[in-house]
């Protein structure tokens, strides 16, 4: 069966044929999730929600263009639902939630390299503001184009160049602020405030 | 000497600068060490979020042994078409009504019969119904009774041919 197939049977009530679509996306929506999110609990759950949300909008999907894409629509959309809850909690709880703040000098030391400190850009990456995130892990994990990334999230091309520069600014300040304070970054801090410089 | 805009770098490190800018970018780059070095940072930048945001072995790994089809099988299975959903809670509001009216019944013939003459009264109850309908039934009434239901029904199975016919011609 392949995929035009399962989709008309879906549509057709065969339920069970949604399995083949699931088998079939399921790792590519794993890891934008996983990467949206920076938790595996959290991106099992939300591409989950994917497939359910996919399943009961199969009706408005245009046949007339790939899936893919608009199942990847779907999961950035459930990410940033994800991500809006989640910082309306810690903004209820007191947290403060990283935002970005031109900074004149874009002095900033550039993004580090060696791979034992890839883990730390992973993690700085996890707390941009989801704007931001969701074009970095398109263009960077995902390697989609602008255009490509405008369809998905819904914003013009010219955003797009805006927000990865702005999320690479965010990146290096927050990376240099980790290394002048490096015992409140291992603590776990879960966002920190990017002040302007 | 005035610098280039780091939005238009961006875009041009990222292949996106159309022709004109593409030029403006490079004959800029000629003339001005600050634009070049921080262009190099920004294609270091790219270089470096490319490798960390890319999965190590053990995500791998981990999506590799997750298998979503179960659980998003078994919630589909509890999916139900939003339109039964209303028709059901219309359903149960008078189910609800009928079940209050019973309770406040059985309580009263309770404190007056006692469990015996409850059970008594009951049995009387149904036996009655059931005779009811039996000859409210042979007599062609329920029909009468249950249009309602057929309508809605017809007109559930009529939507749902209209809204596949529908997703068919977009294909």
């Amino acid at each position: 069966m392949d995929e035009r197939d399962a989709i008309r049977r879906c549509l057709d009530g065969d339920k069970d044929a949604f399995a083949h679509l699931v088998r079939q996306y399921q790792a590519q929506i794993l890891g934008v999730c996983l990467r949206m999110l920076g938790s595996r609990e959290d991106a099992a759950d939300v591409a989950q929600q994917v497939f359910v949300r996919a399943y009961r909008n199969l009706g408005k999907y245009d046949q007339s263009q790939p899936f893919g894409p608009w199942l990847f629509r779907i999961a950035t959309n459930e990410c940033f639902g994800f991500l809006r809850l989640k910082k309306n909690q810690m903004t209820a709880a007191g947290t403060e939630v990283l935002e970005y703040t031109p900074d004149p000098d874009e002095g900033a030391p550039a993004l580090l390299d060696r791979a034992e400190d890839q883990e730390r850009v992973r993690r700085a990456v996890a707390q941009l503001p989801p704007q931001y995130r969701s074009v970095v892990v398109l263009y960077y994990f995902e390697e989609l184009s602008y255009q490509e990334i405008a369809r998905q999230t819904g914003l013009p091309v010219g955003t797009i160049s805006t927000n990865l520069y702005r999320a690479k600014q965010l990146l290096r300040r927050q990376l240099a602020q980790e290394e002048v304070d490096p015992g409140e970054a291992s603590a776990g801090r879960p966002a920190a405030k990017v002040s302007g410089r | 000497m005035k610098h280039l805009q780091a939005d238009l770098l961006q875009r041009y490190l990222a292949g996106e600068a159309d022709l004109t800018e593409q030029d403006t970018v490079v004959e800029h780059l000629a003339e001005c060490d600050e634009c070049a070095s921080l262009l190099a940072d920004m294609a270091a930048d790219d270089r470096t979020l490319t490798a960390a945001l890319r999965l190590t072995d053990a995500e791998a790994a981990w999506i590799a042994g997750m298998d979503l089809t179960q659980p998003v099988m078994t919630r589909l299975a509890w999916y139900r078409e939003p339109s039964l959903i209303v028709l059901a809670l219309l359903a149960l509001l008078p189910g609800t009504w009928i079940l209050g009216q019973a309770g406040q019944w059985m309580v009263a013939q309770l404190t007056a019969d006692g469990p015996v003459g409850t059970a008594l009264a009951i049995g009387g109850l149904l036996g009655s119904a059931l005779w009811n309908l039996l000859v409210y039934a042979s007599n062609g009434g329920l029909l009468v009774q249950i249009w309602p239901v057929l309508i809605l029904a017809a007109g559930y199975w009529l939507g749902r041919r209209y809204y596949k016919k529908e997703d068919k011609s977009h294909a």
